[in-house]
């Protein structure tokens, strides 16, 4: 069985921050930001 | 920027797909306004003074084939919720219409009600699939429900998928641009930290299984692992006993298999298994990153993944060697299975 080591365990939450809610909800608003503007511009 | 959102969730808080949008609305109330367009199966207990919940009956829901032909004969998408997709359309919310609306499936009548209420109001639409259509291992989606996808499809500005193997699925099957897709990761659950688990013996496989999600490979893979170490233990969690015990004879029995009912509380099982599981080795094509995977990943365990090389699961893996075990070399009859060389090594 694998050896508990809870310094692995950290390394790997730290490999995982593009799942954390901030992370994603940052993507989010450059996804919103790049399609609200794009129809703007084109509504111009 | 700061937007006024209509966020359209049937199932708001609640399953799987809820709640990775609950803890979406949740980041984003930092910056937006949201409106809640769901139903009375959402859980609508958390509470913000820029969040707005505009909930609609969702009942009766059959006959689907009555409901699915008034769609039709009133030249619109067919819906899963169909009367509540047409109620909700009456809700407006305290502070105005929003600026966009974002439809978040499964399931699809989220998308059909976003779409709805973008086209009454003329205001942007986006929509995520939390699963693409038709979902791999099940049954042909029928003609007119693709069809009406790709009319929601062709109305969207933006669309939301949680990796490029989906993107990439999807688009065999619904015409888009490659711009109008984004990759919107899963969010996982904060992480937790147990300490070392209280025994070393119990494997955990948390979800479901069944026909579309076979388990032969997991099952049949395990009772070769006991050969060399008996004391092991094989725990399901809210799958189905029916099915698992259908297709023991064929993959080695259900000695040392606990079966165990579906529950809310999928933290304590975490924390009580030695290796979490995952399986999606017959599901074809495997493009999925499931919320499960995401989560398991999240806590102070090991986790094996029985997946084919190249998976978003496998990819996932990579990220952490040291604490998990990829099993992709698995044979094809039951008695050699779970052989994988990495399944050996740590084990």
């Amino acid at each position: 069985m694998l050896p508990y080591d809870a310094a692995d365990y950290q390394a790997r939450l730290e490999t995982m921050r593009d799942f954390d809610a901030e992370s994603v909800a940052e993507v989010f608003d450059q996804m919103l930001a790049r399609v609200l503007n794009r129809r703007s511009e084109q509504a111009r | 920027m700061s937007a006024h959102i209509g966020i359209v969730s049937i199932l708001f808080d609640h399953k799987p797909e809820g709640i990775c949008t609950g803890r979406l609305v949740r980041a984003l109330l930092d910056r937006h306004r949201l409106s809640i367009y769901t139903s009375g199966k959402a859980k609508t207990a958390f509470q913000h003074p820029r969040l707005e919940y505009l909930v609609a009956g969702h009942r009766p829901r059959k006959p689907a084939a009555l409901f699915r032909a008034l769609a039709h004969w009133r030249g619109e998408p067919s819906s899963n919720f169909y009367l509540w997709g047409r109620r909700v359309a009456h809700l407006c919310p305290s502070v105005g219409i929003p600026d966009c609306f974002y439809g978040r499936a499964w399931p699809h009548g989220s998308l059909v009600a976003a779409a709805a209420l973008a086209r009454q109001y003329q205001r942007p639409l986006l929509l995520h699939f939390s699963d693409p259509f038709p979902p791999p291992n099940e049954a042909e989606a029928g003609q007119r429900f693709m069809a009406d996808l790709q009319r929601m499809v062709d109305q969207a500005v933006a669309l939301t998928f949680t990796n490029e193997e989906t993107v990439a699925y999807q688009r065999r099957f619904l015409h888009f641009d490659r711009d109008k897709a984004f990759v919107l990761n899963h969010i996982g659950p904060p992480a937790k930290v147990f300490g070392p688990p209280e025994t070393n013996t119990d494997f955990y496989y948390l979800g479901a299984v069944g026909p579309t999600r076979p388990a032969d490979i997991l099952l049949a893979g395990f009772h070769r692992y006991r050969q060399r170490h008996g004391d092991a233990r094989l725990v399901f969690v809210g799958s189905s006993a029916e099915y698992l015990r259908s297709i023991a004879p064929r993959c080695g029995g259900l000695d040392n298999v606990e079966i165990l009912p579906f529950t809310a509380q999928v933290e304590a099982k975490m924390r009580a298994a030695a290796v979490l599981l995952s399986l999606d080795a017959d599901i074809h094509p495997a493009v999925f990153t499931s919320t499960k995977i995401v989560e398991y990943l999240r806590v102070d365990r090991p986790v094996l993944a029985i997946t084919p090389a190249g998976s978003p699961v496998d990819k996932l893996m990579t990220r952490a060697p040291d604490t998990t075990v990829v099993v992709n070399r698995y044979q094809v009859d039951a008695g050699s299975r779970w052989t994988g060389a990495g399944c050996h090594a740590p084990l």
